[in-house]
């Protein structure tokens, strides 16, 4: 047992140690009920359920890297080597942080803390965007406008890449989440969001700002909008 | 909980051991029925069971569990819509048995009664890290894990909790006093 470091001491609270500590009132048949019940529902072990999230989470990215793929994969379409290298190089860092952030759980069955998870989920879309500007300003014509390309494209390629793989995060978190299955779905969503906007980034050569609000940041947005309902209605952990 | 998660059915015994009487104490703070305590406690550890595969290895059970009592409870709260802080600070009739003396239990009930009140005068952040830390018997570390917020952040709800509490002791002319 352990003792909070805190100034008030638990009598001060109305605290009934005996009660607290002993669990007194505890009904003796409890346990045999339990025992009984878990007896009847078979649940599946970790190791089980480590492999289906592994055998439905490998499926959902191969469907994306088919369509990335079908979609015409990378395209350098003009670009210099070092401006697409570099982009990706940027972008990849980042999206490894939001990946560990947002798609671990730091160690713990409930995951990561809110104030540690939400900065790192809302500053990584903005450093792709910050990263992304900065370092194709670095190229003369590499931030003009393509009026053919409005972003629309980008954005219906970022979605359909995406979507499975959030759904499949889903599937092998579901009913695991007795906090905020919300925050645990949009960050989940963010995440995947970035890793398909590092995979647009080397399929699109357009770096024009309203092009990339629309084609290369609203995905995200959507993905977390996606992931946060559809964490609340399969992640979070119900009673009967 | 390891080794129940990676399926020896026998740790379960141990589990309900250590944890099952933790609950079941916090929860009579806020349901006052024995009887929807133990209901509460026997869904908290079927649930456990159920999720026990998604159990991550090396982390702490205890602020799980009393993060699913929890949400278990303001879900059916929500669904009955019973007023979960209010109270009319009777006590349940079991517990009575428990007790020293006819004198010094009316002290205690007094004193309970009049930090439940003041405990519902709390925002519900610090209402909430009050009964894990106090009534659960939760360290501030497990506290914050429970609710999903940083040690930093439980710490200074309880530090505010405490310290309204003891200006509501410390100042005159309580209302409601009994």
């Amino acid at each position: 047992m352990t003792t909070p470091d805190s100034e008030v001491s638990g009598e001060a609270l109305g605290v009934d140690q005996r009660t607290a500590l002993t669990g007194a009132q505890l009904p003796s048949q409890l346990k045999a009920r339990v025992l009984s019940e878990i007896a009847q529902r078979p649940a599946p072990t970790r190791r089980s359920l480590a492999r289906q999230a592994a055998v439905v989470t490998a499926a959902s990215w191969v469907i994306a890297a088919v369509i990335f793929f079908l979609a015409g994969g990378i395209r350098i379409t003009g670009r210099p080597a070092s401006l697409v290298i570099g982009t990706a190089i940027g972008t990849g860092l980042v999206v490894g942080a939001v990946v560990w952030a947002a798609l671990g759980r730091g160690g713990s069955t409930l995951g990561r803390a809110r104030q540690a998870l939400l900065p790192i989920v809302i500053g990584s879309p903005l450093a792709i965007l910050a990263w992304k500007l900065f370092w194709s300003a670095q190229y003369s014509g590499a931030l003009d406008q393509w009026p053919t390309r409005p972003g629309f494209r980008c954005l219906g390629l970022s979605l359909s890449i995406g979507l499975c793989p959030v759904i499949a995060f889903m599937i092998a978190r579901r009913r695991s989440d007795p906090i905020r299955p919300g925050l645990t779905g949009f960050a989940a969503g963010v995440a995947i969001g970035c890793v398909t906007a590092l995979l647009t980034d080397l399929w699109c050569p357009v770096a024009h700002l309203p092009h990339l609000l629309l084609g290369h940041l609203l995905p995200i947005a959507a993905l977390g909008a996606l992931g946060a309902w559809l964490g609340r209605q399969l992640v979070g952990m119900r009673g009967k | 909980m390891d080794r129940y998660a990676s399926g020896d059915p026998a740790a379960f015994g141990e589990l309900y051991d250590a944890l099952a009487p933790r609950l079941y104490a916090f929860i009579m703070r806020s349901v006052h029925d024995s009887a929807r305590a133990e209901d509460l406690v026997q869904q908290t550890l079927l649930q456990m069971h159920c999720a026990r595969g998604r159990f991550v290895r090396g982390s702490k059970v205890t602020p799980w569990a009393f993060a699913i009592i929890r949400r278990l409870f303001l879900d059916q709260a929500r669904r009955k819509k019973l007023e979960v802080l209010s109270s009319d600070g009777s006590d349940d009739v079991e517990a009575a048995s428990h007790r020293p003396g006819p004198e010094e239990c009316a002290q205690m009930r007094e004193l309970e009664y009049l930090v439940r009140q003041e405990l519902a005068r709390l925002t519900p952040a610090q209402q909430t890290a009050v009964e894990l830390v106090y009534y659960g018997q939760l360290s501030n570390a497990e506290a914050a894990e429970a609710l999903g917020v940083t040690v930093a952040s439980i710490k200074l709800r309880v530090q505010r909790a405490s310290q309204a509490i003891r200006l509501a002791f410390a100042g005159p002319g309580r209302e409601g006093e009994p």
